[in-house]
């Protein structure tokens, strides 16, 4: 059974359909890159599939569970976990307490959430800031200490919103290395910009452009698909 | 020394009711950011409920506590999802002019049902004892007791590790605490609740040492604000210390010079203490 299944799926905001058909599915332990170029819908079927909101059509199953209507919250504690393209730490709470709020996805609840934590912390380089706010943190920090946030989920699958957005080539650097050791924690769907850096990562890539998908393959695939080509390089200055 | 003694614990009783106004405002603002100017109305709905109770049924006043309660939370979680819940994600101005409406309509109500009359009743704790020299009333001490117990379940279930760091991240990004698993609807109709119950419970107590009138709970209000201000928005422990800081310093200040000179030196520790300690008494200092 798959990890994640999405079939039919549309989203439409005023006029734009943001997200015209989409099927998407995740195997479990598979890194799924999901890319295109601006406005594509990726960030959309991200939102979609993370709960932020419901499809027009179309259906999410997660599991044996149909998620499709289930909020955030219920998806989180099924075992699908998140980072924001923008970082959004708890800023007065310290780090470990941000992980501490976490409730954990069920049947994953641990006896020893600070050890948990405490670990995951070393996982991503801040175990000696794990008293000190989240606030007091650099932009490559936050977005490391987010992936330790969603771990603490227990998930069975990880939603990476552009996780390289915004940070230098070393912070980069880790960041890669991060996500290959989250792979095996967990399935993972990355939405990135950086595919030069991002796609060799993948197992699978999936390229969308307004609204659907255009291409889907293995990075070798992904990379001599003339749709995608076009849709990155297109005619137009802007690509699509 | 006696005179002390006795000030002291007048104040203590002020106090520790102004505490439990202020445990209310601190909760919904600590957990919704939500400023509550309709609290006060709240407090009124508890007295009144209170005075209904006794006058009708002849019960001990005491029973008004739980009766209020039940009340308060039910009205509560009412006005939450018919209302609050509305307000989530708009700005600041509109969900303070809505609690303010709020206000508005339940002033009018009371006024409508009750008149502008003092109410009263006898019923309940009566006679004083004396400690030490110290008169203290029955009824005082009633609401002391009361005032401390609610105050520390209150703060029991609040503090308690999971719903706390739960409420403390709602407070800080709804999105991000749901993505963690956190019940972001819920939480916020437990707070509203628990602080509606507050205020309602408040009101008992205040209708069994006080008079009960339409706008009784927009006075408390007032100094309830101070409270939460001078403790640090949002922070329950800072309220508290602030709470019984201000009721010593009414109570000092009303015997030895009069009601209005403790009214103005309320204000002015509101004034020192932003000027001295902006993020509140026990505030911490980066409130981002």
């Amino acid at each position: 059974m798959s990890c994640l299944e999405a079939a039919g799926v549309r989203k439409r905001f005023g006029g734009l359909h943001a997200v015209d058909g989409v099927d998407f599915t995740v195997e479990p332990g598979e890194l799924v890159g999901l890319f295109g170029p601006n406005g594509a819908g990726k960030t959309t079927l991200f939102n979609l599939i993370a709960g932020a909101y419901y499809p027009d059509a179309g259906t999410i199953r997660f599991g044996g569970d149909d998620v499709t209507r289930f909020p955030a919250f219920r998806r989180a504690r099924l075992g699908i976990a998140r980072t924001f393209q923008v970082v959004r730490p708890f800023r007065a709470l310290s780090i470990m307490e941000n992980l501490l709020a976490v409730v954990a996805s069920e049947g994953a609840l641990s006896r020893t959430p600070e050890q948990d934590a405490l670990q995951l912390l070393a996982g991503v380089g801040l175990a000696d800031r794990a008293n000190d706010p989240a606030g007091s943190l650099t932009l490559g920090m936050l977005k490391r200490f987010e992936v330790a946030r969603a771990l603490m989920v227990q998930p069975r699958l990880i939603l990476l919103d552009e996780p390289l957005a915004g940070l230098t080539d070393g912070e980069s650097a880790m960041m890669l290395r991060l996500i290959e050791s989250v792979k095996v924690r967990a399935a993972v769907v990355m939405v990135e910009h950086n595919v030069r850096l991002a796609l060799p990562l993948c197992d699978r890539a999936v390229v969308m452009e307004q609204g659907r998908v255009i291409a889907q393959g293995t990075p070798a695939q992904i990379r001599s698909d003339p749709a995608v080509i076009h849709a990155y390089l297109g005619d137009t200055p802007e690509g699509g | 020394m006696t005179l002390i003694l006795q000030l002291a614990i007048n104040g203590l009783v002020f106090g520790s009711l102004l505490g439990l106004v202020a445990l209310g405002l601190a909760l919904v603002f600590g957990v919704m950011r939500l400023v509550n100017f309709a609290h006060g109305e709240f407090i009124t709905l508890g007295a009144y409920a209170t005075y209904l109770l006794v006058t009708t049924t002849g019960v001990s006043p005491l029973w008004g506590i739980p009766i209020a309660a039940l009340l308060g939370a039910t009205i509560g979680l009412a006005v939450q999802m018919l209302v609050i819940s509305r307000l989530a994600g708009r700005p600041e101005l509109e969900a303070l002019m809505a609690t303010y409406a709020l206000s508005i309509v339940g002033l009018g109500l009371f006024a409508l049902a009750f008149g502008g009359d003092f109410r009263t009743y006898s019923a309940g704790p009566a006679g004083n004892v004396t400690l030490a020299g110290v008169v203290v009333g029955w009824r005082s001490i009633t609401v002391l007791v009361a005032c401390v117990i609610v105050g520390a379940a209150t703060l029991a279930l609040v503090s308690r590790a999971r719903t706390g760091l739960g409420f403390r991240a709602v407070a800080q990004n709804r999105e991000a605490a749901a993505a963690c698993g956190v019940n972001v609807v819920a939480s916020e109709r437990l707070a509203f609740s628990v602080s509606v119950a507050l205020a309602a419970i408040c009101g008992a107590l205040i209708s069994f040492i006080g008079t009960t009138t339409p706008n009784v709970g927009h006075e408390w209000l007032l100094d309830g604000f101070v409270v939460v201000i001078v403790g640090g928005l949002g922070s329950i422990s800072g309220a508290l210390v602030a709470a019984l800081a201000i009721g010593l310093l009414h109570s000092f200040a009303s015997y030895f010079l009069d009601d209005s000179w403790a009214q103005i030196m309320t204000y002015v520790l509101l004034y020192v203490a932003l000027l001295v300690r902006p993020h509140g008494l026990l505030g911490a200092r980066s409130a981002t």
